[in-house]
Formats: structure tokens, sequence, C-alpha cells
């Protein structure tokens, strides 16, 4: 299931998590949010987004 | 969770800007080119960037708020919207709005995200934390 969680503090806080892409598709994905709610101060990939890179680069490799 | 981002929210969307209010019990005063405040600059608190002292108090729409004697300024801008508000503790604004209009941030957030994943066709849930925070889960693929 893919989805986009953001949370929005009482202080003004945005924070936004995406979950169940591969690579790069989280990052399409949530863009739009992105732009729309202002600027990105920080952005952290995590292990998700690399374990599923590392699978393209070996399934890449078998063809 | 394959990406976490930190964002920073800037007003650009008027439509979300009044629903936000809708959400908080206030009310945006199309077209109110003045907005009230103290009606001077106090002590050494520095200017809004790139304002002078002949923009305060002027603004292109205004946001009333219950119980405040003043009000929020909405200044319209290149690429979107700046609030222009007097914090001072006389006026009531920053009980309402929180911190840095924090809560007044919040709410745009919460509408802007809302109304951009439902034009995209996305279902979109809320729930509220018990620290004040607010978290939407947008559910991509699904029906509204």
């Amino acid at each position: 299931m893919k989805k986009i969680e953001i949370t929005f503090g009482p202080q003004g806080e945005v924070t936004l998590k995406t979950e169940g892409f591969a690579g790069k598709q989280c990052q399409e994905a949530s863009r739009f949010l992105e732009q729309a709610l202002g600027s990105v101060a920080e952005e952290t990939l995590t292990g998700e987004y690399y374990q599923v890179q590392t699978k393209d680069r070996v399934e890449q490799k078998r063809e | 969770m394959s990406h976490i981002t930190k964002i920073d929210i800037e007003v650009t969307d008027l439509t979300a800007l009044k629903a936000a209010c809708r959400r908080l019990g206030f009310t945006v005063v199309d077209g109110q080119k003045t907005y009230r405040w103290y009606g001077r600059p106090v002590g050494e608190a520095p200017l809004p960037e790139g304002l002078s002292i002949e923009n305060l108090g002027r603004c292109d729409h205004a946001i009333s708020i219950p119980g405040a004697e003043y009000e929020i300024g909405v200044r319209a801008e290149k690429g979107g919207y700046r609030l222009l508000w007097d914090s001072y503790e006389r006026g009531g604004l920053e009980q309402r709005v929180g911190k840095g209009a924090g809560l007044l941030k919040q709410a745009y957030g919460i509408e802007k995200a809302k109304l951009e994943a439902r034009r995209k066709g996305y279902s979109v849930y809320e729930s509220r934390k018990t620290d004040g925070a607010i978290t939407l889960r947008i559910q991509l693929g699904g029906g509204r």
C-alpha cells in the first residue's frame, strides 16, 4: 500500500513521510505536496529507499 | 518509510487560508486594506524583512479573530502571501494563533494538503495526536 503521512505540529512544523514506494518513486509521488506546502528544509532517505535501489540494481545485472 | 522530509510552510493559496481560518473560527475579510495593530514599532524588534514602517498596518486582506483586538494582515507578494501581525500581548493574537502563528500555519498546511491530495483523487484521513499535532494519511490510488 502506497501512503504519504504528513504531521503538522502546533508550532507550524511539518514532517512528511512516505511508505510502500520503490526507490525514487517516493520522491516523485510526494513532490506535489512538498511544492504545494512550501519549501523543503531537510530530506532524509531511509533504509527502505536504499534496499529497493539495491534490489533494482541486482535485477538489472541479471538481465 | 522510504524518505522523510521536513517542510517550511509558505502561504500561497488564499482558498486554503480561508479554509484554515474557518477551521479555527477566524474570518478572512476580502479586500480589507488595513489591519489593526499597536500602530507604531516599539523597542528594538526588527521590521519584517523587505518592509518599511509605512508598510505596517497595510494589507490586501485581513483576518479577524474573535476575542482579539488586533487583526492579521494578509499581504500579497510575489509567489504568495505574507502574514503580518503584532504579537503584543494586549492585542490578543498570540494566544489564539500560537507563537509564530504556529496554529494558523498548522491549519493552513492541513487544508492545503487536503485540497491538493483530493484534487488528485487520493483518500485523506485526519487524526489528532495528544500533543496537539495533526496527522494526515494520504492513500494513493484509492477513492475519496
